[in-house]
């Protein structure tokens, strides 16, 4: 068992009494270890991340209507059903809600697709993983925090390709060009 | 430890700092919600401090076991505590805020680099690891909410703690090119 695994199981009360004890005899006997700083942070970022509704990748409509009425400052950005569109970022904008459309020619949907983020002029590709899809809609709601979207923004240009699986082959059903707007 | 035992304000500190992250991962095991844990851990280093203040850690080179004994006391306790809580976070407060450095809410480019790291995760391996690392759930609990077989949920998280330790010593996507 890896240290990180043993922590995992220590959080997850798997250890019999006596591992338990144990682990934590060694745990605050050597509290300065890189493991545990490692999965600290990410309990305590990621706990952040799931109040904010930004630790999964996509809101449902629920999700994205409780936001709103929560009183955080939520920024809601069209990107259309595709094509070209200049975006701007609200100064006090602390969350980024992305809502694209999903045209019928996309065909039938399922709730999870990729969308592959890339900026052309420097040959950076994201891809984003199983992106929940309000399928009712036929829309994605993407949602980051402003930080993640900043540091996106600030290469500009880019260009998101919405990605599914059919038969075994990935196809690309809508595209977006998303353009920092001149201030 | 020397220089804490002998009232040195930012020995008090650096202990607390190094102590933090278990006593976190001691309340992650028993309680639920991040407050609370947060909380919890706070009261540990407030006593901690304390006894130092007191001289009550009789032998320095065990301080891990002090704080330890610490935590477990005050698991048993800590229905009682509410009160004499308040008044030690007058009176040594500001010494354990020491805590709040690495808080979510001021590390922006920490949460947008987890952020980038499990956007790049599948679906079922984000809930793997909130439910186990956030929520402190078991690997049969998580099983049988995602219909998984332990073993499998076991592999899951193991893969996802690496790749999500890779990723986080990596840069920021957007930050590749630069």
């Amino acid at each position: 068992m890896t240290r990180l695994e043993e922590i995992a199981a220590y959080l997850g009360g798997e250890l019999d009494s006596a591992s338990d004890a144990a682990f934590e005899e060694a745990m605050f006997e050597a509290p300065e270890d890189p493991e545990l700083a490692f999965v600290d942070r990410l309990a305590r970022v990621g706990s952040y991340l799931v109040a904010r509704n930004t630790f999964h990748a996509g809101l449902r409509r629920d999700e994205l209507d409780a936001l709103l009425a929560s009183g955080r400052r939520v920024q809601v950005m069209d990107f259309g059903d595709g094509g070209r569109t200049p975006v701007r970022m609200d100064d006090d904008a602390e969350l980024i809600v992305m809502r694209m459309g999903l045209p019928d020619a996309a065909g039938e949907l399922g709730e999870l697709v990729d969308v592959e983020m890339s900026v052309p002029a420097l040959g950076i590709v994201k891809r984003v993983k199983d992106v929940r899809v309000s399928v009712g809609e036929r829309v994605i709601w993407g949602i980051c925090e402003r930080p993640l979207f900043e540091a996106a923004y600030a290469l500009g240009h880019h260009v998101s390709r919405v990605i599914v699986c059919r038969d075994g082959t990935e196809h690309v059903v809508a595209e977006y060009e998303i353009h920092p707007a001149p201030t | 430890m020397t220089r804490a035992t002998a009232g040195d304000r930012a020995a008090e500190a650096e202990l607390c700092r190094r102590f933090a992250p278990a006593a976190r991962t001691f309340a992650r095991r028993r309680l639920r919600g991040a407050d609370a844990v947060e909380e919890f851990a706070q009261d540990v280093l407030l006593r901690l401090v304390q006894a130092l203040r007191e001289g009550a850690v009789d032998d320095p080179p065990r301080v891990g076991g002090f704080v330890l004994g610490i935590c477990r006391n005050l698991s048993r306790e800590r229905a009682r505590t509410q009160e004499r809580r308040t008044a030690l976070w007058e009176q040594f407060g500001g010494v354990v805020e020491v805590m709040d450095d690495g808080a979510p809410a001021r590390s922006p480019q920490e949460v947008a680099h987890l952020e980038d790291c499990l956007s790049q995760m599948t679906e079922r391996t984000r809930m793997v690891l909130r439910r186990v690392v956030v929520e402190g759930a078991s690997a049969a609990e998580v099983a049988t909410q995602l219909s998984l077989t332990e073993g499998n949920v076991r592999v899951m998280r193991h893969r996802g703690l690496e790749a999500l330790r890779k990723c986080m010593q990596g840069r920021l996507t957007w930050q590749a090119a630069s």
